[in-house]
């Protein structure tokens, strides 16, 4: 028995790795996805605005300081007067921040003014940067209430005096902090488990009836459950021969000067260099390490035999691929591939409590980003059912269609 | 029943008044066949006449809806791993996985079988269809031919007691079909059972030790080909004008020792009767028109496989 299913997962994998235009159909959608999603991230999540200091006093630099450190908001860069209105003329730059000639003075008679120039074509990405300003002057007089108070959570005898009345006491769920590309790289990772493990299996499967194998494979001794898991197998080790790679790459990144966010290289470098592999994964805690793989095993033997259920369902090679690459961005999408779930409208959220992506996607967040393992026996536990689901399923259709075939 | 031949031999197979319906359609009706160990059978017909379904049920892809089949003296409906560990299948399409080597191939088909010193085997049977050198090869640079000879190597890997090939030389040139019939004879040489369909009556009458005729399901005979084509009758052809082929046709189709009368381009071809002299048959022609020139000789299994189909005989 063991012979027939390392036999089988042996010969499938042989057979995938020889087949560059199947790899090229279920991964290349999933790295455009990927990319996509990056770029987008970056151009909605940091704008690039143009910051003139024309003051040449102490607390003009300091205002500069504040609003330059703010690169969750924006990218800011420094120009002169003239450059900058050329940049906004071009629409090179959304926005242009001038702190004034008179900046210091204006500050010790308490009318100081910090100039905002702002090209307000869309309300959505214009009220970013006036939240963004508005925080970095709040900063200038109350640290506890701009991005240092936010990075360092409640301020009360830490930070300066709060010189207004109301202060805010920031109580953050958890212990760390997930940029939003990050946040957003984990539902690529599972796009690219959906797409090879459903779509790979699902080739195999179906080439299997196109070609005939299928017929000598039930005409030999082997049985039908070394079959099953033979293939199951097969298409496991063929999605972890494709994704362990990019994860890999993705962890790795981490270290690596130019991908790093702190690196100070100009995003477009990271996102060009790191986006292919998933970008920079936080690496994971120790004591998450198992629960991460169990989760990955069970998403990929989900897909794995969703893969042999449409492979079986349909029996064409095309057909599969067209269907297979747009039931993953169904998943993608009613997963949170996205957005979170929670913000979609509440239909969508009813949906994808049925969409085994979802338990996926938040199960593999809390792994890798969070110290603690909140909800993630849940996510792990539906995942895990569903993966003995889908495969108990696969292997009755299996059996049936193939002594038909 | 058919005659049985060689009543000592022990039967390989034995279909036994079996049906099969697929919905409304009848694909085998009623038919009844013994296969002899050690033989090749051929089963010819036309397309549609049931040749796969007979092969699946013999497999055990198909079961049948009534009757029982038996193969190596187990009933293959109940007839679980062990017996398809016996017989070795080449189906109609070869069934390769062509993105792999020919060695990948077989040691796929050896971990299902579960071979003992495969790779020993797997060198065996590459050795045995002239495949040896290509082993290593990826199967899609393989011509036609060479895909069949190979697709035979793995039937053949697990050294099975039976082997059903399905049309083994369809869609491949000549000389790749006069290599596969050697493949053929030199497993009856070894003493293996062989069950084959096909549409080429050469194929059979060149392969077969006894040939099924099958046609809407049912068998129209089965037999060795030569006794198929004693049943036939001697074929006369005779030499005449063409305002002769109608005269003369005429009084040949109400002749007691003629069985049947075709026109053709030269004249007309007759079959006649066991033990008749075709000397006097020119002789009665002769005495209607003019006859030019006459050739006796035996027919061939299309000849047979046409003259069945036409009229329908029973087996």
């Amino acid at each position: 028995m063991i012979a027939s299913v390392w036999g089988m997962a042996r010969n499938d994998l042989a057979v995938w790795l020889r087949s560059p235009a199947a790899i090229a159909a279920a991964l290349l959608p999933a790295l455009g996805m990927g990319i996509l999603v990056a770029v987008l991230t970056n151009s909605v999540g940091q704008q690039p605005v143009a910051l003139v200091t024309q003051s040449k006093g102490r607390l003009g630099a300091r205002m500069g300081k504040i609003l330059e450190a703010d690169a969750e908001a924006y990218l800011i860069e420094e120009m002169t007067a003239s450059e900058a209105e050329r940049a906004i003329g071009d629409q090179r730059v959304a926005a242009i921040i001038v702190v004034p000639e008179n900046f210091d003075e204006a500050v010790a008679g308490r009318k100081a003014v910090v100039d905002l120039y702002l090209n307000n074509v869309d309300i959505d990405l214009a009220d970013d940067i006036r939240r963004s300003v508005a925080r970095s002057i709040a900063e200038f007089d109350a640290p506890q209430l701009g991005l240092l108070g936010e990075l360092h959570g409640p301020s009360e005898g830490i930070l300066l005096p709060n010189p207004y009345r109301v202060a805010v006491a920031e109580h953050n769920m958890r212990a760390t902090n997930v940029s939003f590309l990050q946040y957003q790289v984990i539902p690529i990772v599972v796009l690219v488990i959906v797409s090879i493990g459903l779509l790979g299996t699902a080739l195999l499967t179906a080439r299997d009836f196109e070609r005939g194998t299928a017929k000598l494979m039930i005409l030999s001794p082997a049985g039908r459950l070394p079959l099953v898991v033979g293939r199951s197998l097969g298409g496991s080790l063929i999605t972890i021969a494709l994704v362990a790679p990019l994860v890999g790459l993705g962890f790795v990144t981490h270290y690596i000067p130019y991908c790093a966010d702190t690196s100070g290289a100009p995003r477009w470098v990271t996102i060009l260099f790191s986006a292919p592999c998933a970008w920079t994964l936080s690496v994971p805690f120790w004591s998450h390490a198992v629960a991460l793989i169990a989760l990955l095993a069970a998403v990929t033997l989900t897909t794995v035999g969703m893969g042999i259920l449409l492979g079986i369902a349909v029996r064409d090679e095309k057909l599969v691929t067209m269907i297979g690459l747009n039931a993953a961005v169904y998943l993608f999408f009613l997963g949170g591939g996205f957005t979170t779930v929670a913000f979609l409208p509440e239909w969508i959220q009813t949906a994808s409590r049925f969409v085994p992506t979802s338990y996926a996607i938040e199960g593999l967040r809390q792994a890798l980003f969070y110290p603690d393992l909140v909800g993630f026996g849940t996510d792990l536990a539906v995942l895990s059912a569903c993966a003995v689901l889908s495969l108990a399923l696969a292997s009755g259709m299996l059996a049936r269609a193939w002594r038909k075939g | 029943m058919p005659a049985l031949a060689g009543q000592a031999a022990v039967a390989a197979d034995e279909i036994v008044d079996v049906r099969r319906s697929f919905g409304k359609r009848t694909a085998i009706d009623g038919l009844t066949l013994t296969i002899q160990t050690g033989s090749v059978v051929g089963i010819v017909g036309p397309n549609g006449a049931g040749k796969t379904t007979l092969i699946d049920m013999i497999c055990g892809l198909t079961r049948p809806s009534s009757g029982t089949v038996k193969v190596l003296g187990e009933d293959v409906v109940r007839g679980g791993a062990a017996l398809r560990a016996r017989i070795g299948v080449l189906p109609q399409e070869t069934a390769l996985y062509e993105e792999v080597t020919a060695q990948q191939n077989l040691d796929f088909a050896a971990s299902l079988y579960g071979v003992p010193n495969a790779v020993a085997r797997t060198a065996e049977v590459l050795d045995l269809v002239g495949l040896r050198q290509r082993a290593h090869d990826v199967v899609r640079g393989f011509s036609g031919g060479m895909q069949r000879r190979l697709a035979i190597a793995r039937a053949l890997l697990h050294n099975p007691s039976l082997l059903i090939l399905d049309e083994p030389t369809v869609g491949v040139d000549i000389e790749a079909r006069h290599q596969i019939w050697a493949h053929i004879r030199s497993l009856k040489a070894m003493g293996r059972t062989v069950v084959l369909t096909t549409n080429y009556l050469d194929e059979a009458e060149a392969l077969c030790d006894r040939v099924a005729i099958l046609r809407a399901g049912k068998l129209l005979a089965e037999d060795t080909p030569v006794a198929l084509t004693t049943r036939t009758g001697r074929c006369l052809e005779l030499e005449c004008a063409a305002a002769g082929v109608a005269v003369i046709g005429d009084a040949l189709r109400g002749h007691a020792d003629v069985l049947r009368v075709e026109s053709a381009d030269f004249g007309l071809r007759t079959y006649l009767k066991a033990g008749v002299y075709p000397e006097e048959v020119v002789h009665f022609a002769r005495g209607i028109y003019p006859v030019n020139g006459f050739r006796a000789r035996s027919p061939d299994l299309a000849e047979v496989f046409r003259s069945l189909t036409a009229e329908g005989v029973t087996p």
